[in-house]
């Protein structure tokens, strides 16, 4: 999966520290070091943008630690989700499609305000 | 820490071991044999225990031989230089490989003794954080330069090879002797996990035991119920109100069946415990959902290890149909996305569900079957017993009692796109 460079460029915006990396035929954008809103423990983590239709979920963004400190409670349904190598931490949060990447990205962190 | 002796294992893709073979064994207008350069990425599982996996080949170029009696094949800077690049780019390890060309474990000959060693020390300059050395092949086993507790060619027959040690013979398998020679220690060697040690997991155990399979690691993070007491072979009716682990209840059976055998019991997620599934030999999975499997079957591939995987369901519909599968998913071929077994549509259906799963049907004897099944897939596996090397997708109709190749398996192509060798071991990044 190819991403566009102008919605990458718009992404970095936002996250410069970004790779991508494939696994099981799903292409993930890792963020590294992705600032997070104050209230959040931790408010620095690494991230997996999964742009792409998986587990059900048109989109997902995996953080790579169980985010406390939210004010709304949220269903956080996938808890150490391997993935890369790595366990990872979703909140069930459905984002219909079509979206750009930095849009995408910000809406999935919405989820934590 | 520092005299603490390194355990490595090393894994190569039956694809790369295949195409390693035919390279090297083209005869060289003069050279007197053939030279190549194995790719290998390293991961650390513990301070003491590394994984060597491979991940490419590059045979060196008829141009780049240097025409001398002396030796049996002398390389020039160019090929070098190749092998410089392609550890570079891939940010791995690199091992000098050439076939003595007969059955059995070869050793290095007096040239290779005198020079391969040179080649490793530039090897070791070039990519210092990484393991080098030189590896010589024969026809089914391999002499190591770097000191390993085992070398594996993941593909069908699995081939294993451990340091040499003296079995005993033991009586215990005197019936089962026509799995080969060399069946026993085999078993005595390999590392088999088993992921769930419920309703499947526990006849697994049990028949492992009883085969002789000596290192096993078994993950559960349960406890025993009265809802697991249909079904888990081994647990008694006082492990219900003691609230026994499951991974007890092994202990007991398989211990009681083999005193002799090593366990390693991880009574959490195996996701918790990664390093104890990654430096297993194979993996035989009851796990209960297809995120789990998803999951399961991504870490398997990525560190080289062949999932056996069992799975039984009963639907209601209008009537009730019983019905299961045993699928090999084998590194380098069909995975079970391509077998059409896991696909996005169950997966969002799953989800869906989520919170609600319920206790769904299970019961011991279709768990027999499969178990079983999944069993004789394994000991085919490491003994080649059958000579059967077809990839293994196996559908259970409960009803019938029938167990038959799953149709969706003639129209599945052995190429498999989800997971590509090259990304096996540490995942490869690239920065955008
Ligand atoms: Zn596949």
């Amino acid at each position: 999966m190819n991403f566009p460079e102008d919605q990458i460029l718009e992404l970095k915006s936002i996250a410069p520290d970004l790779s991508v990396a494939q696994d099981g035929g799903y292409t993930y954008i890792r963020i590294d070091n992705l600032q997070l809103p104050d209230h959040c423990q931790p408010n620095v983590v690494n991230a997996l943008l999964c742009p792409s239709q998986r587990d059900g979920y048109a989109s997902s963004l995996f953080f790579s630690a169980h985010i406390a400190g939210l004010p709304n409670p949220r269903n956080w349904n996938r808890i150490n989700v391997r993935i890369l190598g790595e366990n990872w931490y979703a909140i069930s949060w459905g984002v219909t499609p079509g979206y750009r990447l930095a849009e995408l990205l910000l809406i999935h962190l919405s989820a934590l305000r | 820490m520092k005299n603490k002796k390194l355990n490595i294992k090393f894994r190569i893709p039956e694809e790369l071991h295949k195409r390693m073979l035919l390279d090297l064994k083209r005869p060289h207008p003069f050279a007197y044999e053939r030279v190549g350069f194995l790719f290998a990425k390293t991961v650390k599982l513990s301070p003491n225990v590394n994984l060597v996996i491979a991940i490419d080949y590059l045979p060196v170029g008829d141009n780049d031989y240097i025409n001398d009696k002396e030796v049996g094949a002398k390389i020039n800077s160019n090929a070098i230089r190749a092998a410089m690049q392609g550890v570079f780019e891939k940010d791995c390890g690199c091992f000098h490989v050439h076939l003595h060309n007969h059955s059995g474990r070869p050793s290095p000959s007096f040239t290779d003794a005198k020079s391969l060693p040179g080649i490793v020390k530039s090897l070791n300059n070039i990519a210092p954080k990484h393991t080098n050395g030189f590896l010589i092949l024969s026809r089914d086993a391999f002499y190591s330069s770097i000191k390993t507790d085992s070398i594996s060619v993941i593909g069908y027959p699995f081939l294993l090879q451990y340091p040499i040690k003296k079995t005993i013979k033991d009586l215990m398998f005197d019936r089962q002797s026509f799995l080969g020679t060399n069946s026993q220690s085999l078993f005595e060697n390999i590392k088999v996990g088993i992921i769930g040690y419920g309703g499947g997991g526990s006849h697994i155990g049990q028949q492992l035991a009883h085969l002789g399979v000596k290192n096993l690691t078994i993950f559960d993070y349960d406890k025993m119920e009265d809802t697991n007491l249909n079904r888990l072979i081994g647990g008694v009716y006082t492990d219900i109100k003691k609230a026994i682990l499951k991974v007890n209840i092994a202990k007991r059976v398989i211990k009681r069946i083999f005193p002799k055998s090593n366990l390693t019991l991880i009574a959490k997620k195996w996701q918790q415990a990664p390093e104890e599934l990654q430096i297993c030999d194979i993996i035989l999975g009851g796990v209960d959902s297809y995120t789990e499997r998803q999951q399961l079957e991504a870490e398997c591939r990525r560190f080289l290890i062949p999932l056996i995987d069992i799975g039984m369901d009963v639907y209601d519909s209008g009537g009730y149909s019983m019905s299961g599968q045993v699928i090999l998913s084998m590194p380098g071929s069909a995975c079970m996305s391509c077998y059409g077994f896991l696909t996005e549509d169950k997966l969002a259906k799953e989800a869906a569900k989520y919170g609600n799963v319920g206790g769904r049907p299970q019961v011991v004897w279709p768990n027999g079957v499969l178990a079983s099944t999944a069993v004789g897939v394994f000991v085919d596996l490491v003994t080649g017993w059958s000579g059967n090397s077809d990839g293994v997708y196996l559908s259970y109709d409960g009803n019938s009692g029938k167990i038959t190749d799953h149709i969706r398996k003639q129209f599945t192509s052995e190429k498999c796109d989800h997971f590509r060798i090259e990304n096996t071991g540490k995942p490869n990044y690239t920065k955008i």
